[in-house]
């Protein structure tokens, strides 16, 4: 399914979580990024858990 | 003393977490004025270790408030094999939210991870009902405790609850649908309209739902059906920390694994909502514990249940590569996939003797709770997901269902590799495969393939548990089914 990590459209499996997506877009981007030490947020600001269920078209932000 | 040094820590702790609590107001006129305080958590998964701060943080609202509702919006198991895997599965949570004097859930799509009879056992054991709008059960799996919305009545308040539940694209919550047996769903948005009618029939002065369906989905829901006074949410693990209203319709959603809870405060006059407030509040910086319920998760935490022997090794292994064929063919065989692949990396040890295998042993190999994705795949692609493996997972890929050979070049990328399926032909780079891989491996390795493959609902471990009840006499020893020129 289609999410978008940082406004950068991710593909990624049917059902993935909030990690799922991060970790694909890290890869797409060559990103080293520390998974606990990291913010995610959707698109109204609010901070999600790694383990939050995504749906296709989701939008969540990283820094 | 001792006494009243405890009632003023707990008042100040009580203090502290309620910064913005407005102290109930006098009625100045004719108008009764009248407030309802609701405790919403979600997502629990079976964190049973932060129970005890849950329960004196409850007791301690529930001292100034003793009427408050204490809800949870769904995924109250799965994430703890303490619970997870008991004897009886998911009755730990449920003792424990009876403990702690839960009022309602609603069912999350993880609920079902035990399949209807499990959620059956669940209903039973719970002391509180469950609410589900959208879902109905063949008769023959005789469900109990669950209805469409639940009415409180609260000072002469009637106050109606709705439960709701995601679906996906293929028109089930999120879970493997073999579980689903006897479970039938509809869009939440189908019934949702006529259930609210029916409670305002009955004189509900307020209507809440109690949602798990995702924080994205709630505020949809919110901004098609206004007469709904809040939505209490799950799923997405949302933190939302601050009051968010859409549609004049609060939408709450606390994050998950019991680290806060959601206080809502609705202010009622003359029988109809005036103000509606929120606060999260943290669970973990809650300063108490409560003793009956620490002992009750010591007694959970001291299960000797994980020591029960789920299968026999006969042959000792000493490679971390046999042990991934354990793996590979555990989610293979359960899929139906014509191969199955593991990382290196996901195998976390590399010796068991010749003894009885016991469920702690599974978990230490397969800690990680992964879910099995599946893909299809052409031959090529799966050569590239071979040597996307060597170079990502600094290791050579392992496999069930094929056998093969590789050479190693300077820049230390794998080349040669020559796939054998298990019938002896070698792998078709045109034919299409179906193939099995872990959630980590779905989202990490990037290789070029046409399918973004599709989640099982299921994770490793419990796939191996369940191959390894048909397939208890383990015999990996010598297995290898890789091997560099």
């Amino acid at each position: 399914m289609k999410v978008f990590v940082n406004d950068t459209e991710v593909r990624t499996y049917y059902g993935a979580k909030v990690k799922s997506a991060v970790l694909a877009y890290c890869r797409a981007n060559q990103l080293s990024l520390d998974l606990n030490s990291i913010e995610v947020r959707d698109a109204y600001g609010n901070l999600l858990d790694l383990d939050g269920a995504l749906r296709s078209n989701s939008r969540i932000h990283i820094k | 003393m001792k006494r009243t040094i405890r009632l003023i820590l707990v008042a100040s702790a009580i203090a502290l977490l309620l910064p913005a609590c407005k102290t109930p107001e006098k009625n100045t006129s004719a108008q009764k004025e009248q407030k309802v305080y609701v405790v919403s958590t979600n997502d629990m998964h079976a964190n049973i270790d932060n129970f005890p701060q849950l329960a004196a943080l409850i007791d301690s609202l529930r001292s100034v408030h003793p009427d408050l509702l204490l809800f949870g919006a769904g995924d109250n198991r799965s994430g703890n094999p303490i619970n997870d895997r008991n004897v009886e599965p998911a009755r730990p949570m449920c003792e424990l939210m009876n403990a702690v004097g839960f009022d309602l859930s609603c069912f999350g799509n993880h609920e079902w991870d035990g399949g209807p009879i499990a959620l059956r056992n669940v209903l039973v054991w719970a002391k509180f009902p469950f609410v589900c709008a959208n879902v109905t059960f063949d008769d023959t799996l005789h469900m109990t405790n669950v209805y469409p919305y639940h009415i409180f009545e609260r000072d002469g308040l009637k106050l109606g609850v709705i439960g709701g539940i995601q679906l996906g694209e293929n028109g089930l919550p999120d879970f493997h649908p073999k579980n689903a047996g006897g479970s039938h769903f509809v869009p939440l948005n189908t019934v949702l309209q006529q259930n609210i009618d029916t409670l305002k029939a009955k004189g509900c002065n307020a209507i809440f739902l109690l949602s798990h369906c995702g924080y994205e989905e709630d505020r949809e829901t919110a901004a098609q059906f206004p007469e709904l006074a809040a939505i209490f949410g799950g799923h997405s693990h949302t933190r939302v920390n601050k009051k968010q209203i859409v549609n004049g319709v609060m939408v709450t959603q606390a994050e998950a694994k019991v680290k806060y809870v959601t206080l809502s405060t609705f202010t009622f006059r003359d029988g109809k909502i005036v103000d509606k407030d929120m606060q999260l509040l943290s669970v973990k910086k809650f300063p108490k514990k409560n003793k009956e319920v620490a002992e009750m998760v010591n007694r959970y935490n001291s299960n000797k249940y994980f020591c029960t022997v789920v299968a026999n090794n006969t042959s000792p292994i000493r490679s971390y590569e046999s042990l991934g064929c354990l793996m590979t063919d555990a989610i293979r065989t359960l899929s139906g996939a014509d191969m199955g692949f593991q990382n290196p990396g996901g195998v976390r040890f590399d010796t068991l003797s010749a003894r009885p295998v016991t469920l702690k042993d599974i978990f230490a190999l397969d800690p990680f709770d992964n879910e099995i994705i599946q893909f299809n795949l052409t031959g090529q692609e799966i050569i590239d997901l071979i040597k996307c493996c060597y170079t990502t997972d600094n290791g050579p890929i392992y496999c069930s269902g094929c056998s093969y050979t590789y050479k190693v070049n300077d820049a230390n990328e794998m080349t040669d590799i020559q796939v054998t399926l298990e019938d002896g032909t070698p792998l078709d780079l045109e034919a299409t495969y179906n193939i099995v891989m872990n959630s980590y491996m779905s989202t990490t390795f990037i290789y070029k393939h046409k399918d973004e493959g599709h989640s099982l609902f299921r994770s490793s471990n419990d796939m191996m548990l369940e191959y390894l009840k048909k397939h208890p006499r383990l015999d990996y020893g010598k297995v290898s089914r890789v091997k560099k020129k």
